[in-house]
């Protein structure tokens, strides 16, 4: 997605544009002209003006070939000349699926400092609590989501770090990030290690950058002892990536080179320095994937291949490379965080302990629970079975809690495929207590 | 080799807190540098030059620099043939005259430290690597490092990699997956010191043995020495990491995604991806020559009019490595890097056998002191503990099913509660060296917290169960 259009998409949504009619917003960006910024530290600056809200403005310029965008603020700005020839409005294409209305209760803080106000959201913290699916889902994102408007987020960066997960998981991220986060944020993916369905669920985004040590892809689905899906399944999950190469503006070879053999890439990048794709291992100038391979992209490779927009091993860097010349990242200092941790990521955090916790003591709680029953089953007196029943009605209260928590356990861990199903199991675990207590 | 190094660590321990402490302590031992030195001659020949600190009847302490390196030496008079004093200075802020600056012979002295020298900090890593090369005592030992201001952070990376307490393993072993080991340590350079540190050090790693998922240690970092004997690898053993179970297609893709974090970590360290390439799976050829001083890696076998040079084939049939070569450490279906190969591709950036040596390569031989830190007792700590933990888990293990749950009630109740205490103090056990345990427990049939959870959960039913 061309770069204008994000930013024109976290303003629409952002706080700065909280007071500020739709009419309004369309009517400021302009055709191609040829603007100038008097700074007040000296520098002038040309290019072309793409929006001007509360004296800030957007410019368009190009630096050192490149072209790139700039933000300044009021303070920041001596004079403005402008184009005369390309006065008239032009409306804003809105991007697709796209509101261009401001979200409801975006912070009005984000006005006061100018800067953009980012936020960064961890999906997957490595070797640990990183499985798509159990502790990377778009329920657990769902929920945070007004907490991201609540602090006045505008920005989201999704730092991925998993190695993968649950193929059932990613239609529903990928839908989340399509319908319930890009419209109301400009979404980033931050590449750590973005392996199989972690790679999958990011590319939907349309703006990665990869940390210098990240990797992307591997994406070849499997079960047991490390069979392929294949057959129909197979057909499934390629179609549901192709669908998702689209969102994410990639071409669709890239991940069938990461999900199949026989699947060669090639690429050339020409003067222009467009990158061009080939389905074949000598299409292209660069060998990027051979037919005996499973593709899965280094930051060198993402970067020369323009795959990934950048590579940044921290905040500055990526800001730097998202330019942003200003932004506000949200959240407190927390050890052992290498970031600001938003009320959002505070939330994610503790959704992923609570869901290790229990995915750990799961064993323990059926224990708990059916060995309570047999107990309570054996006992002659009404006063003994009430302890176990007591007991068995703890265990199943933690089960209760850990699916409110994550609910993906219902599958994961009960084998059901629904709430229904779960619900209805619980009522007669409920029954056969009380009926234990007659 | 080692032991002369172990002892100039050791003289570097032993050097007075007071005068390592803080660069001004060094400026005030700078200052105190006699034009004309003491000299003592030991009944063994060895010539001691410095500064005599403190004379008793048995012993006289000395402040001696060898080599750059300001330590303080006991000596005991029993061994000591003669003492000669030098002439102080009146002026401390006069600076003995620079000598030429050429590496000083052995036993020649070095003039002190200037003011401002750099603070070199040593943490010795040897054991198993995941074991006593772990985040915990290396973070502390880093932290220590912060504390004590250190301008150079060295790793001596020495790790053990036997078969057994009397065999060393060949290069051909392989541990391919302790990667993902490594990646938990890997935050102290890549995260921790970048973050917590005003001043990041300059980070050095020595490398005499870095072998499974130690070879992965050094390459996030872009210091890297080799020891003569040194030697990195003993990850080749990628692609055959699954042998033939299930599809090829996953296995492919099992081999991307662990090359994909590999390569990762070599463009993190700036080294060029061939090299784990070449290290981890066999089926890569590569070949390397030498362009304008630098090694140029090629994906195939050398084509000897352009200089190439064979480093990996593809260990097919007849150019599958024999237990000859294997036994002399002289196999190519994957690469195991000795020091002149380090040298010769720009992963090493010298050979050193020595600390002064390595300090000489470094640059700061002249204007460096070794710090006095707490590295080596939080290193040596850490093995204590987790030795002790080990014989403790063992212990409790074994008494927690000796307890006997038998007579009456009261006794039935307290038996239970003694098993249950001893689970518990396995789990706080565990729980605390939880990152070096994998493999005891494994071996040793000890269940993980969890497991522990479930039977002092089963113990709790069977007390409540019980009645008087």
């Amino acid at each position: 997605m061309n770069p204008i259009r994000r930013i024109a998409r976290s303003v629409t949504t952002g706080a700065l544009a909280l007071a500020l009619s739709l009419t309004c917003l369309l009517a400021t960006p302009r055709a191609a002209a040829d603007d100038t910024i008097y700074l007040k530290d000296g520098r002038v600056v040309t290019g072309t003006i793409k929006q001007d809200l509360d004296g800030y403005i957007w410019i368009a310029t190009k630096i050192g070939g490149v072209e790139t965008e700039l933000i300044f603020k009021p303070s920041e700005i001596d004079r403005v000349e402008r184009d005369a020839a390309a006065e008239a409005p032009t409306p804003v294409d809105p991007p697709k699926a796209r509101p261009a209305n401001p979200t409801p209760g975006a912070s009005p803080r984000a006005a006061n400092s100018g800067a953009p106000r980012a936020a960064v959201l961890s999906l997957g913290e490595g070797t640990q609590r990183d499985m798509v699916g159990l502790f990377i889902t778009a329920e657990s994102i769902r929920r945070i989501i007004p907490l991201l408007e609540e602090e006045g987020v505008q920005i989201v960066v999704l730092r991925i770090n998993s190695g993968g997960g649950a193929l059932l998981e990613i239609q529903r991220l990928s839908d989340l990030i399509e319908y319930e986060l890009k419209p109301k944020f400009r979404v980033v993916a931050w590449i750590e290690s973005a392996i199989s369905a972690a790679a999958m669920t990011s590319h939907a985004i349309e703006e990665i950058y990869f940390m210098t040590r990240g990797n992307y892809g591997a994406c070849t689905g499997w079960y047991g002892q490390l069979t392929a899906v294949k057959g129909r399944g197979l057909e499934d999950v390629l179609y549901m990536m192709e669908q998702i190469s689209e969102r994410g503006g990639y071409d669709p070879r890239i991940m069938r080179a990461m999900q199949i053999l026989d699947a060669p890439l090639s690429a050339t990048i020409d003067e222009n320095g467009e990158v061009h794709w080939y389905g074949d291992a000598d299409g292209g100038e660069i060998l990027v994937n051979r037919p005996d391979r499973i593709l899965c992209f280094n930051a060198s490779d993402a970067a020369r291949l323009k795959f990934s927009k950048g590579t940044a091993d921290n905040l500055t860097e990526l800001a730097s490379a998202m330019q942003l010349p200003e932004v506000e990242w949200v959240g407190k200092e927390v050890a052992g965080v290498p970031y600001p941790v938003s009320k959002a990521e505070k939330a994610l955090r503790e959704f992923r302990l609570q869901t290790e916790d229990d995915q750990n003591r799961t064993n323990e709680y059926f224990q708990r629970y059916t060995q309570s029953i047999n107990i309570a089953q054996s006992q002659q007196n009404r006063q003994d079975r009430a302890k176990f029943v007591n007991q068995a009605r703890q265990a199943l209260e933690l089960m209760k809690r850990m699916v409110r928590n994550n609910p993906n356990f219902i599958l994961f861990v009960f084998g059901m495929e629904t709430q229904e199903q779960f619900d209805d199991w619980v009522a007669e675990q409920e029954k056969l207590l009380r009926d234990l207590m007659r | 080799m080692m032991k002369l190094t172990r002892n100039l660590l050791l003289v570097g321990a032993l050097s007075g807190a007071c005068l390592l402490s803080s660069p001004g302590a060094i400026g005030a031992a700078v200052s105190m540098a006699n034009p004309t030195p003491d000299r003592i001659t030991l009944s063994s020949g060895q010539v001691w030059e410095g500064e005599i600190l403190e004379e008793t009847e048995t012993t006289i302490r000395m402040r001696v620099v060898r080599y750059g390196i300001t330590a303080e030496q006991t000596f005991q008079k029993s061994e000591v043939l003669s003492v000669k004093r030098g002439e102080r200075t009146e002026d401390p802020a006069v600076e003995p005259t620079p000598k030429d600056p050429v590496r000083p012979a052995p036993g020649q002295t070095q003039r002190a430290p200037a003011d401002g020298a750099k603070r070199v900090y040593v943490v010795e890593l040897d054991g198993t690597f995941g074991e006593l090369i772990t985040q915990t005592p290396m973070r502390q030992a880093v932290e220590d490092a912060q504390r004590e201001n250190a301008d150079y952070l060295i790793f001596v990376l020495d790790n053990e990699w036997r078969a057994n307490a009397f065999e060393d393993l060949p290069d051909d072993t392989a541990a391919f997956d302790e990667l993902f080991r490594a990646e938990e340590i890997h935050p102290i350079f890549t995260e921790d010191i970048p973050r917590h540190w005003q001043k990041k050090p300059e980070i050095v790693f020595w490398v005499k043995q870095a072998m499974g998922g130690a070879a992965f240690l050094p390459l996030v970092c872009k210091n890297i020495y080799f020891e003569s004997d040194g030697r990195m690898g003993g990850i080749g053993n990628l692609s055959n990491l699954f042998g033939s179970m299930g599809d090829e297609v996953v296995r492919q893709k099992q081999y991307a995604l662990r090359m994909g974090h590999a390569e990762g970590i070599c463009i993190q360290g700036g080294y060029p991806v061939e090299l784990v390439r070449a290290m981890a799976q066999v089926e890569r050829v590569y070949s390397y020559r030498i362009e304008g001083g630098h090694a140029v890696w090629v994906e195939n076998y050398p084509d000897p009019s352009r200089g190439e040079v064979l480093l990996t084939d593809d260990g097919k049939d007849e150019r599958a490595d024999t237990i000859q070569e294997l036994a002399r450490s002289q196999g190519n279906d994957v690469l195991t890097l000795n020091a002149d190969l380090a040298l010769t591709l720009g992963i090493s950036k010298g050979t050193v056998d020595t600390l002064e040596d390595l300090l000489f390569s470094l640059g700061i031989s002249r204007n460096s002191a070794i710090i006095d830190g707490q590295s080596k007792s939080i290193m040596d700590g850490w093995e204590r503990s987790l030795d002790n933990a080990q014989r403790e888990l063992r212990r409790l293990w074994q008494e927690a099913w000796e307890v006997q749950v038998a007579g009456d009630y009261n006794e039935r109740t307290r038996a239970r509660g003694i098993r249950r205490q001893k689970l518990e103090r396995m789990q706080a056990i565990i729980r605390r060296y939880e990152e070096a345990l994998g493999r005891f427990l494994r071996q040793n049939g000890i269940p993980g917290v969890d497991q522990l959870q479930q039977i002092i959960e089963q113990i709790k039913l069977e007390q409540l169960a019980d009645k008087r």
